[in-house]
C-alpha cells in the first residue's frame, strides 16, 4: 500500500495538471470557432475564383504558363503544414504517417515549427520553415507560396504538393496529400478542396485587355489562394483537434484524481483501523 | 531419578509446568510429555520459554496439546531440542525435534547439535564477494547473488515466491556438487511433498542409497502448531551449521518462508504473556529474527548460501516481519502483483529490489552500466505513467517515447519461462547465463532492437532467440 503523503502528493499534482489541461481546452474552444469560420468565411471568394477559373480552363487552347506544363518528375516538392505547439493529440502524429518515406530527392518547405523538427529530426531534406500565427493572414501565407513557386520555377522542384490536416468537423480531421502545382485539371484542384462549383455557367467571359494578361496574373492567385484556404484548413483542425485533446486529457486526469482518492482514503482508512486495534490489543493484555 | 514436573496450565500451544524447587530446568530447556490421547500413545516435546516464579516455567508445545491434562507428569531432557547432524540426515525429512518423518527407520547420526546455538564470532565472518550464477535474468541482471551471501525473494500472496525458490533449487541445488538443506516453515505440506519427489527423480536425493543424497529437508508446514513453525528454521540451520563448521564444506539453505517464521513466534507471544508491538507483533520481533539471521553466515573456513522466500502481507513492504527481514539480506528479490497481473513471469520489480553485490567492483564496468541503465529507463516510463495516463503516448517528446517502448521491451524481456513452471506455461524452461543476459540488455538500451516488435521479447531465453523469433514472424 503506498504511502499517504506520496498519494496525497500525486493527488495534487494531477489536480494541477487537471487545471491547465481545462485552461488550455477553453483557450482552444475560442481559437477553434475562429478558426473554423475563418475557414468558411474563404469558401465564397474560392467559389467566385473557380467560376471564373473553369471556363478560362476549358476555353485556353493554345495558351501556356509555366503552372500548366509537366515535366518528368526527379524532385517532389511537399509543403508541410503542421502546429507550432504539440498537445493536440494524434494530429501532427497521423499527418507525419501520411508522409513518402524517407527519399532525399523529396524536397520539404514547413509550415508550423513541429513540422519543422521532425523533417530535420528524420533526416529528410528541409528546404525552407515558415511559421504563421494563429490568426492567418494572407500575406503570411504568401510569403510560404512564394518561395515554394520560385523553387518551382527555377526547377528545384517539380512538382508541387501540400500535406495538411484536412478539417472534416471538430471531432475528425484527416491528412490530406493535395497536388498543386502543374495544375494540370483544375476541377481535381478544386474537387479536393471541397469545393462544388455551381451549375454550369453558359455566360460568355469577356477579358479586358485580354485573356493572357489576365490568366499570367489569376494562375497564381488562384495557387496562393488555394494554399491559404488549406492553412486556414490545418488552423481549424489543429484548434479543433486540441480542444478534443485537452477535454480528453481534463477527463482522464479527473478519472486519476478520482480513484487515486479512494486509493488514499482506503489506506487512510486502513492505518485507522490499525491504530485502534493496536491500542484495544495494548490495553486488553496489560489489564 | 529425572526430574520430574506436573501440568498446572495448557492455554493453546503453551503449557506451564511446576518443578520441586530447585530443581526447574533452564531456559531453551526440551520437556517431555508421555501420554496416550484416544488409546495411542503419544510424546510431546516442550520448550521452556520464562520462568514464573514459585517453580514454574512456561514452555511451548511443539507438536499438538491435544489430549493434555493439568497434573500430567512432564519430564526434563536436560538438554534442548537437539537434531542429528552429518552425512546420516541427507536423503531425510526430519521434524523440529529432529525426529525422521519419511517413514524410513531411525537416524545413524553420531552427532547432536542443540538448535540454540551461538552466532560464530565477527572475527570468523567472511568478507569475500564471488557471484553465484543462477541462469534467472533479472536476478542474475539487477540482484546478482554473492556465493555464501543471504538472498530474499519478497512477494505477496501468490505472486510466485515459492516457484523462484523451486526454480533457484532446480537451477542451483540440482547442478551443485555440495550439500543443500532446505527447510519449508508455515507452507503448504504438498509442496514439502512435491519437492522431495522432484529431488529424487533429479537423484538429489538417492533413494537407492541414501548415503549418496545431497539435500536434507527439514519440515514444520502450515498444519503444525506455532511452536513447530517457530523452531523448524533452527533445526534446519543446525543441520547446515555442522556441515559449515565441522566439515569445512560450503552449504546452500533454503527456507520457504522465513515470515512464518516471525508470524508462529507472534502468535505464541500473547500467549506468553507480552503486549503486542507494531501491528500486533511480538514486541521481540527484531530479536527473534536477529538471532536466526546471525547464525546464516559465511566463515572462513565454510559458507552457507541461503535463499529465503518472504511473505508480505498485504503486498505492503513496510509492515514490520518483511521490513526487519531487509535489513539482514545480501540480495533482495522484490515480487510485485502489479507485474504479475501483466503476465510477466517471474514479478520480480527492477526498481526495488537490489544486491550488495551491483557494484563496479564485484561485477564488472559493463554489467553494471546496463543494470543501471536498465533500471533508468524503467524508472523514467514509471515517472511517465501519469502523462501517458492524461495525455496520450502521442504528446511525448521523441526521447520519451523511445524511453517508453525500449522500457516495454526490457519489461517483456525480463520475463522467462522456468524449469519448473513447464507445466504452467507450456514453454520450455529456460537458463541464460549472465553474460548472455548482459548482452541482450545492452543491445536494447542502446537500441539495436528498436525494429523488433514488443511481443517477440516476451518469454524468452537469450536475445538470439527474441531475434530469431522476429525473423520467423517477419
Amino acid at each position: 500500500m503506498a504511502n499517504l503523503r506520496d498519494i496525497r502528493r500525486r493527488i495534487k499534482s494531477v489536480k494541477n495538471t487537471s487545471q491547465i489541461t481545462r485552461a488550455m481546452q477553453l483557450v482552444a474552444a475560442s481559437k477553434m470557432k475562429r478558426a473554423q469560420d475563418a475557414a468558411l468565411a474563404g469558401r465564397p471568394y474560392a467559389q467566385l475564383l473557380a467560376r471564373i477559373m473553369k471556363p478560362v480552363a476549358s476555353g485556353i487552347l493554345g495558351f501556356t504558363h509555366p503552372f500548366l506544363e509537366e515535366r518528368t518528375v526527379i524532385n517532389r516538392g511537399i509543403i508541410l503544414v503542421s502546429t507550432d505547439k504539440g498537445l493536440c493529440g494524434g494530429l501532427n502524429g497521423n499527418l507525419f504517417r501520411e508522409l513518402p518515406s524517407k527519399d532525399q530527392s523529396v524536397k520539404y518547405i514547413t509550415v508550423g515549427r513541429k513540422a519543422a523538427q521532425f523533417i530535420s529530426r528524420s533526416g529528410r531534406h528541409l528546404v525552407a520553415d515558415f511559421s504563421v500565427s494563429d490568426n492567418t493572414t494572407f500575406p503570411e501565407v504568401k510569403a510560404v507560396i512564394a518561395h515554394a513557386i520560385s523553387c518551382f520555377l527555377d526547377g528545384t522542384i517539380d512538382t508541387l504538393e501540400v500535406l495538411y490536416s484536412g478539417f472534416v468537423n471538430t471531432l475528425k480531421q484527416e491528412p490530406r496529400l493535395v497536388p498543386l502545382l502543374p495544375l494540370t485539371s483544375i476541377e481535381d484542384a478544386l474537387k479536393s478542396l471541397g469545393i462544388v462549383p455551381e451549375e454550369t455557367d453558359d455566360r460568355e467571359l469577356n477579358f479586358e485587355p485580354d485573356v493572357e494578361t489576365i490568366l499570367t496574373d489569376l494562375l497564381p492567385l488562384f495557387v496562393r489562394r488555394q494554399f491559404f484556404s488549406m492553412v486556414r484548413a490545418a488552423k481549424a483542425s489543429e484548434h479543433s483537434a486540441r480542444m478534443v485533446a485537452m477535454k480528453s486529457a481534463t477527463d482522464n486526469a479527473n478519472n486519476l484524481v478520482d480513484s487515486l482518492t479512494l486509493d488514499y482514503n482506503k489506506a487512510r482508512q486502513a492505518a485507522i483501523t490499525q491504530e485502534i486495534l493496536e491500542i484495544a490489543a495494548a490495553t486488553a493484555s496489560n489489564s | 531419578m529425572s526430574n520430574t514436573g506436573k501440568i498446572v496450565q495448557v492455554i493453546g500451544a503453551v503449557v506451564d509446568v511446576k518443578f520441586e524447587p530447585g530443581q526447574v530446568p533452564e531456559i531453551y530447556q526440551a520437556l517431555q510429555i508421555s501420554y496416550t490421547v484416544r488409546g495411542e500413545s503419544n510424546s510431546l516435546i516442550l520448550e521452556i520459554q520464562q520462568h514464573l516464579g514459585d517453580g514454574v516455567v512456561r514452555a511451548v508445545a511443539m507438536s499438538s496439546t491435544e489430549g493434555l491434562v493439568r497434573g500430567m507428569d512432564v519430564t526434563d531432557t536436560g538438554a534442548p531440542i537437539s537434531v542429528p547432524v552429518g552425512e546420516g540426515v541427507l536423503g531425510r525429512i526430519f521434524d523440529v525435534t529432529g525426529a525422521a518423518v519419511d517413514g524410513r527407520g531411525e537416524v545413524k547420526a553420531d552427532k547432536y547439535y542443540p538448535i540454540h546455538r551461538q552466532a560464530p564470532a565477527l572475527v570468523d565472518q567472511s568478507t569475500e564477494a564471488e557471484i553465484l550464477e543462477t541462469g534467472i535474468k533479472v536476478i542474475d541482471l539487477i540482484c546478482p547473488f554473492i556465493k555464501g551471501g543471504k538472498v530474499g525473494a519478497f512477494g505477496g500472496a501468490g505472486v510466485g515466491k515459492t516457484v523462484v525458490i523451486m526454480e533457484l533449487i532446480n537451477n542451483i541445488a540440482k547442478a551443485y556438487g555440495g550439500y543443500s538443506v532446505f527447510c519449508g516453515v508455515g507452507e503448504r505440506s504438498r509442496e514439502g511433498n512435491d519437492l522431495y519427489h522432484e529431488m529424487s527423480d533429479a537423484g538429489v536425493i538417492d533413494q537407492k542409497n541414501l548415503a549418496n543424497s545431497k539435500v536434507a529437508l527439514c519440515y514444520g508446514q502450515m498444519n503444525e502448531p506455532p511452536g513447530a513453525r517457530m523452531r523448524v528454521a533452527l533445526s534446519g540451520l543446525s543441520m547446515a551449521e555442522y556441515f559449515r563448521d565441522e566439515k569445512n564444506l560450503d552449504v546452500l539453505l533454503f527456507v520457504d518462508n522465513i515470515f512464518r517464521f516471525s508470524q508462529a513466534g507472534s502468535e505464541v507471544s500473547a500467549l506468553l504473556g507480552r503486549s503486542p508491538s507494531a501491528v500486533g507483533y511480538q514486541p521481540t520481533l527484531a530479536q527473534e529474527m536477529g538471532i536466526l539471521q546471525e547464525r546464516i553466515t559465511s566463515t572462513k573456513n565454510g559458507s552457507i548460501t541461503s535463499f529465503q522466500a518472504v511473505y508480505v502481507p498485504a503486498d505492503d513492504l513496510t509492515d514490520p516481519a518483511p521490513a526487519n527481514t531487509f535489513a539482514h539480506l545480501d540480495s533482495t528479490i522484490v515480487l510485485e502483483r502489479r507485474i504479475a497481473e501483466l503476465g510477466i513471469y517471474p514479478a520480480v520489480e527492477p526498481l526495488d529490489s537490489q544486491s550488495t553485490a551491483l557494484n563496479p567492483a564485484v561485477i564488472g564496468e559493463e554489467h553494471y552500466e546496463v543494470a543501471r541503465g536498465v533500471q533508468n529507463v524503467l524508472q523514467r516510463y514509471k515517472d511517465l505513467q501519469d502523462i501517458i495516463a492524461i495525455l496520450g503516448l502521442d504528446e511525448l517528446s521523441p526521447e520519451d517515447k523511445q524511453a517508453v517502448f525500449r522500457a516495454r521491451k526490457i519489461q517483456k524481456f525480463l520475463s522467462q519461462p522456468f524449469h519448473v513452471a513447464e507445466v504452467f506455461t507450456g514453454f520450455p524452461g529456460k537458463y541464460v547465463s549472465t553474460a548472455d543476459t548482459v548482452k541482450g540488455f545492452k543491445m536494447i538500451l542502446d537500441g539495436e532492437l528498436d525494429h523488433i516488435a514488443e511481443n517477440d521479447f516476451y518469454m524468452k531465453g537469450s536475445i538470439e532467440e527474441v531475434i530469431a523469433a522476429s525473423e520467423a514472424s517477419a
